[in-house]
């Protein structure tokens, strides 16, 4: 099993400050990286500890991959030390994808929560690179305070591009937007699951709900598509942890259908 | 081809020529270890532990540095030279099919097996909590051994190549050869029994059944079931420092410890007793099967024999197919 948790080195190139607590680091892998939206990677220092983060960069964009990490435990903690030019260990990418090529000619719902839109910005860069190919692409994004929504940048750009809706659970700083929570916004914008698709992912809360929510609005469980997130360790199937019925999370997810995932619990 | 040994030491005598041996020591034969110079095996009874260790080490630094964390820390693969494992019983060498088939893409699993070859010996005695024969298991089996061994009835003891690592082993003994060779001993013993046909599909659905509060009254976090189990093998990745040395190691781990499955943010989608017993036994008898078709339980009985507080994977099972406890 060790040789399959073998670690390549990457070059920090950038570090973004997203929000309170949560940083973007922009890696540049000593070995080119390909990867396809909601793959993840393990990003380590030596001597301080691995962790799972899903790749939050445009695919494209080859050469270069990015995390966003929020400082939580003793690994993130010691990421958000990173300055450019440190060097890193990295190794995947790992897990499935979302199946985007399925999506050609509907309408598509990129719905996210907090950190949660990280996994799903590479979704919305390959959404908007080939936007011609799909019927309408929306965003439904939400924080619990302004300051917490990350990625504002991008979504100043996609605001041109799509249909961009932004919500907060509580107004400071002189918020003007929608007020609530993601799955309550969803509800009051009546997104149509005619020919539609959504795409969710926060919180286990969030997701819940917006799960309730989209079923409320006529949305059926094949329409719907999450990336589940459980602690992982080795990322290749075999370290036990994320195992959930007969799947491991790693490799036969992160991404589900909500159809494939609903007896799971 | 097989010969007949008077004793244990003349045979370990002769394999330690041929690569370090392991066998079951310690007052009794508690775990499989480095068998030294004139040290004999002790085979009388099933181990304590299972040998999974000499396949899955409980901590194997993969990446190491000596003088503070730096990125050219070499990889280190495991130890992969000739070894004999002297002793392993049928139920043993069930668990290890898990193995293989659990690490199948690891090629440094797949050299430190090939490294290995194993000499098996035939079960001489069934155990009060053994229960191999319910999950399809034969004391006598000789599935998955180059060179087989066991007792007869007189005191000597029966060796016979099985595959051709185990001729190249053999090669050389200085044993009797035996044409006719008498029978095992087996000494049969009361156990738990268990209908295993249709096992898995039973525990289709069970996730929410009320079985496993009760299943987890008794269970004390201790993980011993995980860890003297011939089947399992999950593993944490840590990082640990001591000094100015250090590096990353696989170590073992268990699903019945609640920081297995426990989020840096403090979110843990099992934190509770009945929630991580569920998982033990479904991963084992509902989940594993229907990846691999196979039932991840030898019957070994190493569990039961090592529960602090007397729990019964056997009476679980059949409370959970609505049976009722013995």
């Amino acid at each position: 099993m060790i040789d399959l948790l073998k670690t390549e080195t990457a070059r920090v190139l950038d570090v973004v400050d997203e929000a309170p607590g949560l940083k973007t680091f922009v890696l540049e892998p000593a070995n080119a990286m390909e990867f396809s939206p909601g793959q993840f990677v393990l990003v380590s220092k030596l001597g301080v500890g691995e962790s799972v983060f899903a790749i939050s960069s445009d695919p494209s964009d080859t050469g270069k991959i990015a995390v966003s990490v929020q400082a939580l435990g003793k690994n993130t903690n010691a990421l958000h030390e990173l300055d450019p030019g440190e060097s890193v260990g990295l190794r995947g990418p790992y897990g499935n994808s979302f199946p985007i090529d399925e999506w050609r000619g509907k309408r598509v719902f990129v719905i996210g929560g907090g950190i949660g839109l990280a996994p799903l910005r590479p979704v919305v860069y390959s959404l908007l690179a080939r936007k011609h190919e799909f019927q309408s692409l929306s965003l439904v994004y939400g924080a619990r305070l302004p300051q917490l929504l990350a990625y504002k940048p991008e979504l100043e750009r996609w605001k041109e591009e799509m249909e961009v809706h932004l919500t907060v659970d509580e107004a400071r700083d002189g918020w003007d937007g929608k007020v609530g929570v993601v799955p309550k916004v969803m509800t009051e914008l009546a997104l149509s699951p005619d020919n539609g698709v959504a795409v969710i992912c926060g919180p286990p809360v969030m997701i819940r709900f917006g799960h309730i929510a989209l079923r409320d609005l006529g949305f059926s469980d094949e329409q719907v598509y999450t990336t589940l997130e459980m602690k992982m360790k080795c990322g290749v199937g075999l370290c036990g942890r994320c195992n959930v019925d007969h799947r491991y999370i790693c490799k036969d997810g992160p991404v589900f259908r909500m159809d494939e995932i609903n007896h799971l619990g | 081809m097989t010969w007949i040994v008077d004793d244990l030491a003349g045979l370990a005598a002769f394999l330690r020529g041929k690569g370090t041996v392991y066998a079951p020591v310690g007052d009794g034969g508690t775990c499989y270890g480095k068998l030294a110079r004139e040290q004999e095996p002790e085979l009388d009874s099933l181990t304590d532990v299972s040998a999974r260790h000499l396949f899955q080490p409980m901590t194997h630094y993969y990446l190491k540095f000596e003088d503070q964390p730096n990125a050219d820390a070499g990889f280190r693969d495991f130890d992969t030279a000739p070894r004999v494992v002297l002793g392993m019983r049928p139920c043993d060498l069930r668990g290890l099919e898990v193995h293989d088939r659990v690490f199948a893409e690891s090629e440094s699993y797949r050299k430190l097996r090939s490294a290995t070859t194993i000499v098996g010996y035939l079960c001489p005695a069934r155990e009060s909590s053994c229960f191999c024969d319910s999950m399809g298991g034969d004391p006598l089996s000789r599935e998955g051994m180059d060179v087989s061994l066991y007792r007869t009835d007189d005191g000597t003891y029966v060796v016979t190549a099985e595959t051709d690592r185990g001729r190249a082993l053999m090669d050389g003994a200085p044993f009797a050869p035996s044409g006719q060779a008498p029978p095992p001993k087996f000494a049969e013993a009361d156990h738990p029994k268990l209908e295993a046909v249709g096992l898995a599909e039973s525990l289709n659905g069970t996730e929410e059944s009320d079985g496993w509060e009760d299943i987890g009254f008794a269970c004390v976090n201790c993980r011993v079931c995980t860890y003297v189990c011939p089947t399992c093998h999950c593993f944490t990745v840590t990082d640990e420092v001591f000094g100015t040395e250090g590096g990353r190691a696989t170590v073992w781990d268990s699903c019945q410890a609640k920081s297995f499955t426990k989020e840096a943010s403090g979110h843990n989608p099992r934190a509770g007793k009945p929630e991580r017993v569920r998982q033990r036994i479904l991963h084992k008898y509902n989940y594993y099967p229907k990846l691999h078709g196979a039932l991840m339980c030898s019957g070994c009985g190493r569990c039961i024999k090592g529960c602090p507080t007397g729990r019964n994977i056997v009476e679980e099972l059949t409370l959970l197919r609505g049976g009722s406890r013995s």
